[in-house]
């Protein structure tokens, strides 16, 4: 048996790619005899016992937001092993079963091979291969006809996220002056309510948590599961917690984050706002705020006409210091205690009082804080326990850790409470906290989304590609997720990666959408939901794959990173660059592109200055692909000037009046109440989240993820015995707005009354339907007037559940 | 002398199955195998709970081959194929593996997989460490420590993917090595300790 123990790099003795036969069946190829197999794509291995092996290193998924930098060893032309690249700090080194899994995931069977022309119906999934002159000539024959006839917003263009910021230049929307879908609607659901409070862009972190949480007493997660959904980020929530800080989940579902916190609080779905707002009501009664910020800092002193609601202030001229560009903006008055008048907020010597009512010209005028205390009255903490079904002390103790402790954190994430329609609220909710006491702009503590941002400004200092003037996406006729539900002038449809069924809910209605177009072009690397809807399928490769030595230059987190190819595109596919600019070509207009990854990036680099001055594409290439800039450990914290009319952090939002939002008032979710008559067919809240197997669809087509891992909805031991059902069963899930089969999870951590299901898994691996069958695409309407538009409230769903 | 072991926190340990896969990959592990598996304590399905809702609490436990000093595997395997080496590991000779399966009736761990057909690699090729052994239906295959790389004086890719550091890889004969003070500081305990198989891999909360 002496054969079996030769070494790895030695030729198996089975064939290469023996599945090749399933990814021609995933397809469903009505042309399969004529199509070639995943086996004569691939070189047969060399015949000798020790394989050829070379490295290259690049920056893995970016839509995880852990923009882990890999080392890949590549043994005779094929993926063997992927490592950190420890050319990094060695903290700074990270990989998670993701990025390992790709050594399989490259090379699934559900790659699309070839470019694809449909020959059954839509949805159907019926392809024949054709070639890339005749796909690609599809589709700017379709976009042409189109953009002639309707005009150039007929073309709606889109990158998901399954696609974006990879192996791309991303400049075709605005050459083709391309409709792109207007508000994306996803994760910025609490932002709407937090940046009309501390500025636009504020959720993205008001400072650079990451590396700040061991600085902090308390940590609240906020319906945020960072150990699963960003596993590289679980270095900083263990730090934090071997620094001593306290850390708190809450959520709905026992996640593997709550289970690692110190204590998990359990939330009714599409509550956290009245959890929130209970917290500031402990808050203000137990006299837990900081008078000294709050006077400072906030717009609680402000005045307010307490007939109109209006803040009592002179409109004036204010010079942006960096611009220089005037603009007229309202200064608000504050009652001054020392000569008993109302006086400009930022007049010298002011010493404004924080609680009081006066009369000035025949107006009542009460400072923005009291008319909180008095706005809240009804807002009992008895009141926020109903509501929430959190014991009312243990709200009062989450306000006492809060505000009490030391610094604390108040972190949400990307797919909680964000998806129900009054994550606006929450998110205003939590300004009126952190505007109380104080935590924010200091060592340790911060109020948003802690993605990363804040010290990692790297790309901001690289040179933009620039388009000659003319080239411009066209001006949005409204958001993506609006357009099954109102008039609209799209007719043709070109998207990298599947923007249908990932970015809005309700696929029913949006694939009849999707249907109804004239043509709808995909370009994605997999089998996805939305493939089989196409007209045309255009093959892209994996960032492992290239057609030259380097490939993306990415941000990193402190680093710079120059991806290099791994392998040469399998199949027939090729970079989203090569597709952009063979598309670009059809209407002469690739001379505006760059012609490589390696133009590209150099002309990136070009004027390389600040923290990444002296970066070169050689220094990347002697240095493993990646150059740190950060040159310090400490984190750039916001300061207390915040991006507000006046400067501050501002608890009163005047231009919510109309809305009865001034101050948060809490509204239930659209559907995910406990009184919603529908409940009576559709008892169960149906709520979706990460998964350590995913990122959104991404990873589908993993084998080996498959053998753990598949469509599967979690449900309290409660409600699957009230039903009859069984771990492994096969259940239907049901509203008016589809249906769905998967398989049936018993768990103990679900709360009774909802289900869970993390997202998600190409359609075609379901036995009937998918997910987004039955999720709720209700548009919030007083979103239309913030910041991000309406959120896509995925969560805000009921069904019902049955064995299938 | 050396005696090479792991020590894993539990309370680092967040059941994301990265060093499963980092394991499968490294030693090219066959479909439907796995050589190291993190399992919900208590739970027939992954991310479980113990308790009811809401009173619940939740431990992962990642488990592979525990190189026990004292293996009942290698007692009963009547060719020799597996054995203790010269660094405290517990390996097998491939090609003196008659497929017979009694270590796999013997370990307490349920460590070991069996090639009961021609192992299956999706890709279909030799992923993973050029200088792991290939295995062919009829042996036995578990953990070996990744005795590739321990050899060349690195840690096991699973201790090198690990994304919390739950996991320790040393020296145990070293009193002064991190692994030996870690057991000695968390009062690190062994599973299944009254089977008396001394096992090298330690575990603490």
């Amino acid at each position: 048996m002496g054969e079996t123990t030769v070494s790895r790099g030695a030729l198996s003795r089975r064939s290469f790619l023996k599945g090749a036969g399933a990814a021609a069946g995933a397809l469903g190829l009505a042309g399969a005899a004529g199509m070639t197999t995943a086996q004569d794509w691939l070189a047969p291995a060399k015949a000798h016992a020790e394989g050829e092996e070379r490295v290259a290193y690049l920056c893995h998924q970016f839509h995880c937001l852990s923009a882990c930098c890999l080392k890949c060893t590549v043994r005779d032309g094929r993926l063997a092993l992927i490592e950190p690249n420890d050319a990094l700090r060695e903290e700074d080194q990270r990989i998670c079963l993701r990025g390992i899994n790709e050594i399989q995931h490259v090379y699934a069977a559900d790659r699309i091979q070839t470019p694809l022309r449909r020959v059954g119906e839509r949805g159907e999934g019926k392809f024949e291969a054709i070639t890339w002159d005749e796909a690609i000539k599809a589709v700017a024959d379709a976009i042409k006809e189109s953009q002639a006839k309707y005009g150039d917003n007929s073309f709606f263009f889109r990158k998901s996220t399954e696609a974006s910021s990879a192996h791309g230049s991303g400049y075709l929307a605005a050459l083709l002056h391309a409709e792109t879908g207007g508000n994306w609607g996803l994760d910025r659901g609490q932002a709407n309510g937090l940046d009309a409070g501390c500025g636009v862009g504020a959720f993205r972190a008001t400072n650079n948590a990451l590396a700040e949480w061991p600085l902090a007493s308390t940590i609240i997660f906020l319906g945020f599961n960072p150990l699963e959904s960003s596993i590289a980020w679980t270095k900083a929530f263990f730090d934090a917690k071997d620094a001593g800080a306290k850390i708190i989940t809450v959520d709905t579902r026992f996640s593997p984050t709550a289970s690692k916190s110190h204590q998990w609080v359990s939330v009714k779905p599409g509550t956290d706002a009245a959890l929130v707002i209970g917290m500031v009501r402990a808050i203000m009664d137990e006299g837990w705020y900081d008078e000294e910020f709050m006077k400072a800092h906030t717009g609680y002193p402000f005045l307010i006409d307490r007939a109109t609601g209006e803040v009592y202030g002179v409109m004036r001229d204010v010079t942006d210091e960096k611009t220089g560009k005037v603009s007229r903006k309202k200064a608000p008055y504050v009652w001054d205690v020392a000569t008993g008048t109302a006086r400009l907020f930022d007049e010298e010597g002011v010493d404004p009082a924080l609680e009081g009512t006066w009369e000035v010209d025949g107006r009542t005028l009460v400072t923005e804080f009291s008319a909180l205390r008095e706005a809240y009255e009804p807002y009992t903490l008895e009141w926020a326990g109903e509501v929430s079904s959190v014991d009312p002390a243990v709200i009062r103790g989450l306000a006492d850790d809060y505000a009490n402790r030391g610094p604390a954190f108040l972190c949400f994430g990307l797919g909680g409470p964000d998806k129900y329609t009054n994550a606006d609220v929450l998110g205003h909710a939590l300004v009126l906290v952190t505007a109380l006491t104080g935590n924010t702009g200091k060592k340790g503590c911060g109020t948003g989304w802690y993605g990363g941002g804040g010290a990692f400004h790297a790309t901001s200092a690289l040179q933009s590609w620039k388009l000659p003037e003319e080239f411009k996406a066209s001006k949005s006729q409204m958001p993506m997720y609006d357009m099954p539900y109102n008039d609209n002038n799209v007719h043709v449809a070109l998207t990298f990666g599947d923007a249908f069924t990932l970015e809005a809910a309700d696929a029913n209605s949006m694939l009849e959408w999707v249907k109804g177009l004239d043509f709808f072009a995909i370009c994605d690397i997999y089998h996805s939901s939305a493939v089989d809807y196409a007209d045309i399928v255009l093959p892209a490769c994996s960032k492992f794959e290239c057609d030259e030595e380097v490939t993306d230059l990415r941000d990193a987190k402190g680093y710079l990173s120059l991806g290099q190819k791994c392998i040469d595109p399998l199949f027939e596919s090729k970079t989203d660059l090569e597709i952009e600019r063979l598309i670009a070509a059809q209407w002469g207009y690739d001379q505006y592109l760059p012609k490589s990854h390696e133009e590209y990036a150099r002309h990136r680099l070009s004027k390389a200055k600040g923290n990444i001055e002296g970066f070169t594409i050689e220094k990347f290439q002697a240095n493993q692909g990646v150059l740190r800039y950060l040159d310090s450990d400490e984190p750039v914290r916001s300061t207390l000037k915040f991006a507000t009319d006046t400067g501050r952090m501002e608890p009163y939002y005047e231009k919510q009046i109309k809305f009865g939002q001034a101050f948060p008032t809490y509204e239930t979710p659209n559907e995910a109440y406990e009184d919603n008559a529908k409940r009576q067919q559709y008892p169960l809240v149906f709520m979706q989240g990460k998964s350590c197997f995913r990122i959104h669809a991404y990873y589908s087509a993993s084998a080996w993820f498959q053998e753990y891992f598949g469509p599967q909805v979690n449900i309290s031991p409660v409600d699957a015995e009230a039903r009859g059902i069984a771990t492994g069963d096969a259940v239907r899930i049901t509203n008016d707005r589809g249906t769905f089969v998967c398989t049936a999870l018993v768990n103990n951590a679900i709360q009774p009354g909802t289900l869970f299901m993390a997202e998600t898994t190409y359609n075609h691996y379901y036995p009937e339907g998918f997910l987004q069958n039955v999720t709720n695409s209700h548009r919030q309407e007083r979103c239309y007037e913030m910041t991000y538009g309406p959120q896509i409230p995925y969560n805000d769903t009921l069904v019902e559940i049955e064995k299938a | 002398m050396t005696k090479l072991g792991l020590a894993i926190s539990l309370d680092r340990c967040i059941g994301c199955q990265t060093c499963a896969n980092a394991c499968k990959m490294q030693n090219s592990v066959p479909m439907g195998m796995q050589w190291n598996r993190v399992v919900t304590e208590g739970c027939d399905i992954m991310d479980g709970a113990h308790g009811t809702y809401p009173d619940l609490s939740r431990t992962y436990l990642p488990i592979a081959c525990q190189h026990c000093e004292n293996p009942a595997c290698l007692k009963v395997c009547p060719t020799g194929a597996t054995y203790k080496d010269e660094m405290g590991r517990v390996e097998i000779n491939y090609d003196n593996c008659i497929g017979c399966r009694m270590c796999m009736a013997a370990c307490p761990y349920n460590a070991r997989s069996f090639n009961w057909e021609d192992p299956v690699h999706d890709p279909d090729f030799n992923y993973g460490d050029k200088d792991v052994p290939v295995r062919v239906k009829g042996v036995a295959e578990k953990c070996t420590l990744c005795k590739e790389r321990t050899d060349r004086g690195d840690e096991p890719m699973c201790v090198k993917c690990c994304p919390t550091k739950a996991r320790t890889f040393g020296d145990l004969d070293d009193p002064k090595s991190a692994i030996s003070q870690l057991i000695r500081e968390k009062h690190a305990y062994v599973l299944l300790e009254d089977k008396g198989t001394k096992p090298q891999v330690h575990y603490f909360d």
